[in-house]
């Protein structure tokens, strides 16, 4: 039960980050997203897939999508 | 930063050190390894360069030691790659399972290769923050 | 509004197409055998990931510490342009 619940989470973090208007907003979502799939993997017996993923992607792909961010600059779309 | 996040990052960042170190001398024994200890450790750093300064980062951190270190690094586990292959040193693998030793060079790889991750995600973020801090429109 | 209709769409498709594959790893081979039965003798470790990884396959493991070595090189050399290029005029 508690396995669907979290694919559902996953399903509405994924889709409200693409529908993000504010994108550092987005990448924070996409921050706890990671999160719900590293549960995810630990519930499926895979704790060291659990601990890659939170620490590759959930620290340091935000951190590069923070300064990616920074860069080009937080609204969507073409200036 | 204020200093609210500065005294955090002090006292945080050794204990993250630790663990990640923990992480990867454990790899054996409990889930982790090499690759997530090194990616602990690397994370530590970034901590540390989100919350303090540049002028105070550089007074103890110097990118070409960490260069050197890398270089080392990977040139140890070169070394003990090929001697596993070439030696198969049968006695460290005689001690009992779940103890510290138990797990032959295992402990060796997973050290020199958690150094090795952790420099070289030390030198990705020194050198994106550092053109961060050059550009005068950041806010960091 | 559009978008996300045709992104739900999309995850029905692959789920769809998930259930339809069944369960992926079924088959069992001779190396997934001998890799459960011997790890703890030929290694010690208790972890038979890590055993996997750094022991057995320690070429691949290896290997994949040359390109990410590779890859920061070529970061480093990138970032670092103009110091080392200063540094050359100054030896002359």
């Amino acid at each position: 039960m508690i396995f669907e619940l979290l694919l559902l989470v996953a399903t509405i973090l994924a889709i409200a980050a693409v529908e993000a208007k504010d994108m550092l907003y987005a990448v924070l979502i996409l921050g706890g997203l990671d999160l719900v799939v590293a549960v995810i993997f630990y519930l499926m017996a895979a704790p060291d897939i659990a601990i890659t993923q939170i620490v590759v992607t959930a620290v340091f792909g935000t951190f590069i999508y923070v300064v990616a961010v920074n860069r080009t600059g937080r609204k969507e779309g073409i200036e | 930063m204020d200093a609210i996040i500065k005294t955090t990052t002090r006292l945080l960042v050794p204990l993250i050190m630790v663990f990640g170190f923990y992480v990867s001398l454990h790899g054996h024994i409990s889930p982790g390894g090499g690759f997530p200890g090194g990616v602990i450790l690397a994370s530590a750093f970034l901590l540390l360069v989100i919350a303090f300064t540049e002028k105070e980062v550089e007074k103890h951190f110097s990118e070409i030691k960490i260069g050197d270190l890398k270089s080392v690094a990977s040139i140890a586990l070169l070394g003990i790659v090929l001697l596993e292959v070439i030696v198969r040193p049968d006695i460290l693998h005689l001690q009992t399972p779940l103890t510290l030793w138990s797990g032959g060079v295992t402990i060796f790889l997973n050290l020199f290769g958690a150094i090795v991750v952790a420099s070289g995600l030390v030198i990705i973020v020194y050198s994106l923050v550092k053109e961060e801090w050059k550009s005068k429109k950041s806010k960091w | 509004m559009k978008k996300t209709i045709s992104i739900f769409v999309a995850i029905g498709f692959f789920l769809i197409i998930v259930t339809a594959v069944g369960s992926f790893s079924e088959k069992k081979t001779e190396v997934q055998e001998y890799y459960t039965k011997n790890s703890i003798e030929k290694t010690g470790s208790a972890n038979i990931v890590n055993a996997i990884v750094w022991d057995f396959r320690s070429y691949d493991t290896l290997g994949e510490e040359t390109v990410l070595f590779t890859a920061i090189i070529a970061i480093f050399l990138i970032a670092h342009k103009k110091s080392i290029a200063e540094k050359k005029e100054v030896r002359g």
